[in-house]
């Protein structure tokens, strides 16, 4: 004891420029909040780039618009480029603020050497520029994910490599200032758990950037000429990759949900013990359970990819589970504590929905749990690829978890960073409250209808147009899968609109807003409240309700999967 | 709290709801495992398993001298195939076209032996059932995915890729024709 007192004692003496954060009464490290910041604002610029190539993406694959279809090699180069900037630019620059954030604030610590955290900056933003310089020059119209052997430069995978050692010097600050906070004596005993789930989104990152260096490396020098590389062993590895990539996303998506339930209602976890559990089970499963995009590919054994697919995903899963139940659990204790007891429901009805922080992470986690989540797990689920294996249900499943899980949620805790970490008044508050909602509508709108038009129609991903003018052999789609894509049109639209609010408010904010002064009062209509204690006894009734539902409902996704197989032709 | 440093024990038992809700989604999710088991027993449809390494070329061969055995005519240019009921047919996927045009039984077995030469392509064999529903399978040169396929029903069946494989990727189309 005498020596954890020194060292207390040895870390309050090592200062650091920081503040005193007038809402959360958390210290913040000047560093952090800069990098913070620069992080933040550079995503939300790759996601103003992702947005433009979105839009041409979306208008051109709407039939009644037809915007590039005159024009395919455009197309699929603007396709490629807004893989790149959303799934990896956008996404991954927010996840690292959000690393800076969870590493330092919560804990009352200083970042570790700023100036790694700086040179990971400066990796990251040459490894982007020089992916967007290579698609966009047209030297490689391949696809974010560029499969082996399509002819591809050398500088494509090059960029990829730059920019994942600029991550994995981002993941190494995170640790490094989570383990001196506590050599320091910043905090005792345990992680917060937003800390928690950002260092499970990091320790997934480490080994999936090790799944970049087996896929990027040796795809590296077979475009040099230098080496031979299997396509197979390629898919395998970029899929260790890329759905690797998805359960970071998951994390500091779910984390974010923590974040902004305590921030808005002042939920805290029902159990520590459950959530965290839920978070481990995402470390230990997810890497295994990446075969479910190979499920109808050669070279992998049936039973390979059922083990993988089965208890390695579905642990993975389970996970997942649990934060659909503590989440709402947390915010409904909260909401019961403040007197909004009422039936089943009043505590919903009465929550801050006018806040457009919890109405983007409250719509998150209902899109994410519903459309996202349930249609991967029944895509994923025995023999239905057979169904949906590139067909267009698959962007359509991916944007309900990518754009209206992850997307939504770090457009939702933006209305938190800009008055607590930049300072400044949020600008068009009105505009803002509204966003989420016409955001989550179009993206939902967009992913039904492409699940629809893939799953019933076999409408392909990644093609210019359905038309198939000039093909040697005629291709009709009928009509309802017209419909189908011109329903995911008129939801593009309200995206692009939702996104574009978005980018408006964040920027005119960043530039116009209003100075908040140190030591000013609330800036948000919304404060964090303390509950009164632990219940004794947990009464959640309309959580429980709400959770029932959920479960009928992803029985319900996966018996209609199942059920459209028996339309298919035996096969095996 | 989530943004603060936990109380110093939180390793606490569950309430009786918590477990209730842990055990259920635990129970759902063996449940869909061992379903899978279930699937492969039961179910007609069923992921492809069986696959063999091949070099390119060595397809190319094997594939064009299974064309001329069994060649009954051509359309558009491609050859129209009838092989043995029962037997192994041969499906090339290259930029951008499916080579032959398989003309097969409804309710016989087919191996289909389906590769590609050049890069990435993805099956698509649309409207099996009324012309709607589409069966999917990737097509990765240097391996045969050995696809046993059964039709359900007749007519002249639409393939296309549906794999970005280049540039004129949405004008790669092939035919499947099955009759009684």
């Amino acid at each position: 004891m005498a020596s954890e007192a020194g060292v207390l004692e040895l870390g309050q003496r090592l200062g650091f420029r920081s503040r005193v954060c007038q809402v959360t009464g958390l210290r913040v490290d000047w560093a952090a909040e800069r990098l913070i910041t620069v992080n933040a604002v550079t995503a939300v610029v790759f996601l103003l780039v992702g947005g433009v190539m979105a839009l041409f993406v979306s208008m051109t694959r709407w039939p009644a618009v037809g915007l590039l279809s005159g024009n395919p090699e455009l197309f699929y180069r603007f396709l490629t480029a807004h893989g790149m900037n959303m799934l990896v630019y956008w996404i991954i620059f927010f996840e690292v603020a959000g690393l800076y954030f969870g590493g330092a604030v919560p804990l009352n610590a200083r970042l570790v050497t700023p100036w790694l955290a700086w040179l990971g900056y400066a990796l990251m933003l040459a490894g982007a520029l020089l992916g967007n310089a290579t698609v966009l020059s047209g030297r490689a119209d391949v696809m974010w994910d560029a499969y082996v052997p399509l002819e591809t430069p050398p500088a494509f995978f090059l960029s990829y490599i730059i920019f994942a050692a600029g991550a994995l010097v981002a993941c190494y600050v995170f640790f490094a200032t989570v383990i001196v906070a506590k050599v320091e004596g910043r905090y005792r005993g345990s992680l917060p758990l937003v800390t928690y789930g950002f260092a499970t989104a990091a320790i997934i990152a480490v080994v999936t950037l090790l799944g970049g260096v087996f896929t990027f490396v040796p795809a590296f020098f077979w475009s040099l000429g230098l080496m031979h590389e299997d396509p197979e062993a390629y898919r395998l590895t970029i899929w260790l990759l890329g759905h690797g990539t998805q359960q970071i996303n998951l994390a500091a998506m779910v984390s974010v949900w923590y974040l902004v339930a305590y921030l808005a209602v002042g939920a805290q976890p029902v159990s520590e013990k459950l959530s965290r559990l839920a978070f481990v089970l995402y470390i230990l499963f997810i890497n295994l359970g990446s075969v479910h995009h190979l499920l109808v590919d050669p070279g992998l054994s049936r039973s390979f990819k059922y083990w993988n697919t089965s208890y390695a995903m579905y642990a993975a899963v389970l996970g997942s589970m649990i934060h659909a139940f503590s989440i709402p659990a947390a915010v409904e204790v909260a909401q019961r504590a403040k007197g909004y007891t009422r039936g089943l429901f009043e505590w919903l009805r009465k929550a801050p929905w006018g806040n457009p922080a919890f109405a983007g992470a409250a719509l998150s986690l209902l899109g994410f749990g519903f459309i996202g989540g349930t249609t991967g797990v029944a895509f994923g689920h025995g023999p239905t690829s057979i169904l949906h294996h590139n067909t267009i249900a698959i962007p359509g499943h991916f944007h309900a978890t990518v754009v209206l899980g992850t997307t939504l949620a770090f457009m939702g805790v933006t209305y938190y960073v800009l008055p607590l970490v930049c300072r400044r008044k949020v600008v068009g508050w009105r505009l803002a409250q509204v966003q989420p909602y016409i955001f989550a509508l179009g993206v939902a709108l967009l992913a039904v209808a492409l699940m629809n038009a893939g799953a019933q129609f076999g409408v392909p991903r990644r093609v210019v147009s359905i038309a198939y003018q000039g093909a040697p052999f005629p291709v009709h789609f009928p009509a309802a899968a017209y419909r189908a894509l011109n329903l995911a049109g008129v939801g593009a639209v309200l995206a692009l609109v939702g996104g574009a609010l978005y980018i408006g408010i964040a920027v005119s904010t960043l530039i116009w807003g209003e100075r908040i002064p140190a030591g000013a009062g609330p800036v948000m209509e919304q404060q964090a409240e303390e509950p009164t204690g632990a219940e004794a006894r947990l009464h959640i009734p309309g959580t429980v309700v709400l959770v029932s539902v959920f479960l009928l409902f992803f029985i319900g996704v996966l018996v209609a999967n199942m059920g459209s197989l028996l339309y298919l032709w035996p096969v095996h | 709290m989530a943004l603060r440093v936990p109380e110093v024990v939180w390793w606490k038992p569950l309430h009786l709801v918590e477990r209730t809700w842990l055990l259920v989604s635990a129970g759902f999710l063996l449940l869909l495992s061992a379903s899978m088991v279930v699937w492969h027993a039961y179910l007609p449809v069923d992921n492809p398993g069986t696959s063999y390494k091949v070099a390119p070329e060595q397809f190319r061969a094997a594939a064009q001298a299974f064309i001329a055995q069994y060649r009954v005519g051509s359309e558009h240019g491609v050859a129209v195939v009838r092989p043995p009921e029962g037997g192994v047919a041969y499906l090339m996927a290259s930029r951008f076209q499916w080579t032959p045009i398989l003309k097969l039984k409804k309710g016989k077995t087919y191996h289909i032996y389906a590769s590609s030469l050049d890069v990435n392509h993805g099956l698509s064999l649309l409207g099996v059932f009324q012309g709607e529903f589409s069966m999917n399978f990737q097509v990765v040169p240097g391996y045969i995915n050995v696809l046993t396929v059964t039709p359900a029903s007749t007519g002249e069946f639409e393939i296309i890729c549906n794999q970005y494989c280049g540039l004129a990727h949405h004008l790669m189309s092939g035919r499947l024709i099955v009759t009684e």
